[in-house]
């Protein structure tokens, strides 16, 4: 089975998604700089293709004006490939017991 | 206002609709957004959250149009592994074109080969190309995109050979003669021959030349002259009929030998051209025969061939 892979950026957007559901640019504004304004939707794209957030539209009142906005939510395989990852990290920064003969 | 419309527009122009819907108009729905809160804001802000949004806006677009789908990165791959191919196969006649005139002229100082490019260049480009289209798409599905690409390539070559032809072969030839005659310890300024005018001195120098013999010299000078014309074409003809035959399957060895008939007929037109055949036609006579050719084996494909191919793989 390969293991998905998970860029630092996936895994930052899908901690702040794991709390609540957001605009692309709540995601920029909560990350407080480490997300960038031009890739967070690129990315967010990315991790659609990949299967880690769904989105949707919102339902707009009636007589507004521009685009509805899109909303993400990390789906059940998402929040999976985050555990992993930091279960696999905390076990990479665990210091080794090292057995003597 | 509502920013972002012309983005849009723009965006729709050159990304597909998926990554439109998915990737592009969140941001520019982001941005109206923002825009919109900040109504009663600053006139200095809400400057500064257009900039800051279709600054985003246009990177996003930027990096989404950059984007390739998979099936493409298969059709780069194959286009660059063509034009390796032809490069070196270019290359590699280059070299065994050079090699053969040395050999016939025993003690030939290296600077000489520098003159002898320009008159190399209108064999070697068709015979590379060809090649390369023989090594790099055999066996391969060829896809629209990657034949137009393999023939916009050949017309360039097409053009670069017709100017070698028309202007860049007579100096440096002529140079090369003077040189070697020089070297034997000849004297004086060496005639002009057939292959040291330029296509506008040839026409001149068979204007100027008497009639006679089939054999003579306005005869000669004609078929010269159209030649090189014809032989500024030999690459996009042999593209072609290359590609059209590795789509019906042809095998490399199938593409290198048509290479080779095709330089064949170059000779045969010639000397059916002493035989009584106008020169116009010796000359033109391969050109014509690989473009039936080429025009037979993809009539003959499938509508696919002819309108859009499926995509490499």
């Amino acid at each position: 089975m390969d293991i998905p892979r998970l860029s630092a950026t996936e895994r930052l957007i899908l901690e702040l998604l794991a709390d609540e559901q957001m605009f692309g640019l709540q995601l920029v504004q909560q990350s407080k700089g480490a997300l960038k304004r031009g890739t967070v939707y690129v990315t967010l794209g990315r991790m659609q293709d990949k299967g880690y957030v769904e989105s949707w539209t919102e339902k707009q009142p009636a007589g507004a004006i521009g685009l509805p906005r899109r909303l993400y939510r990390p789906t059940a395989y998402g929040l999976r490939v985050l555990e992993a990852w930091d279960v696999a990290v905390r076990t990479l920064k665990r210091r080794p017991k090292l057995q003597h003969a | 206002m509502i920013p972002g419309r012309a983005l849009q527009r723009l965006a729709a122009r050159i990304c597909r609709a998926k990554t439109l819907e998915r990737v592009v108009e969140p941001a520019i729905a982001d941005l109206q957004k923002e825009y919109a809160d900040a109504e009663h804001q600053s006139r200095s802000r809400r400057v500064l959250i257009l900039l800051t949004g279709y600054l985003a806006v246009l990177e996003v677009i930027a990096m989404t149009a950059l984007e390739k789908p998979p099936v493409a990165n298969e059709e780069r791959s194959a286009l660059i592994r063509t034009f390796a191919w032809a490069a070196g196969a270019t290359a590699c006649a280059f070299g065994l074109l050079i090699v053969l005139t040395v050999a016939a002229l025993p003690g030939i100082p290296p600077f000489y080969v520098v003159l002898m490019t320009p008159m190399m260049l209108p064999i070697a480009m068709p015979v590379g190309l060809t090649l390369g289209i023989g090594f790099g798409l055999s066996g391969r599905t060829i896809s629209p995109r990657t034949r137009n690409t393999i023939l916009l390539s050949a017309v360039l070559a097409t053009v670069v050979s017709y100017g070698t032809m028309t202007w860049g072969i007579a100096v440096p030839s002529q140079t090369f003669r003077q040189s070697m005659s020089n070297a034997l310890g000849a004297h004086g300024t060496v005639t002009k021959g057939l292959h040291e005018m330029s296509a506008s001195g040839a026409h001149r120098a068979r204007n100027l030349a008497p009639g006679g013999d089939p054999m003579g010299m306005p005869r000669r000078l004609a078929w010269t002259y159209h030649l090189q014309s014809a032989m500024a074409f030999a690459t996009p003809l042999l593209a072609l009929l290359a590609l059209a035959a590795i789509h019906h399957g042809a095998r490399r060895s199938i593409v290198m030998a048509a290479c080779a008939c095709y330089f064949l007929l170059v000779i045969g037109g010639e000397a059916l051209v002493y035989r009584g055949l106008p020169p116009i036609a010796g000359a033109w006579l391969p050109n014509v025969i690989f473009a039936a050719a080429a025009a037979y084996l993809m009539s003959s494909h499938p509508p696919s061939m002819q309108n859009s191919l499926s995509p490499v793989r």
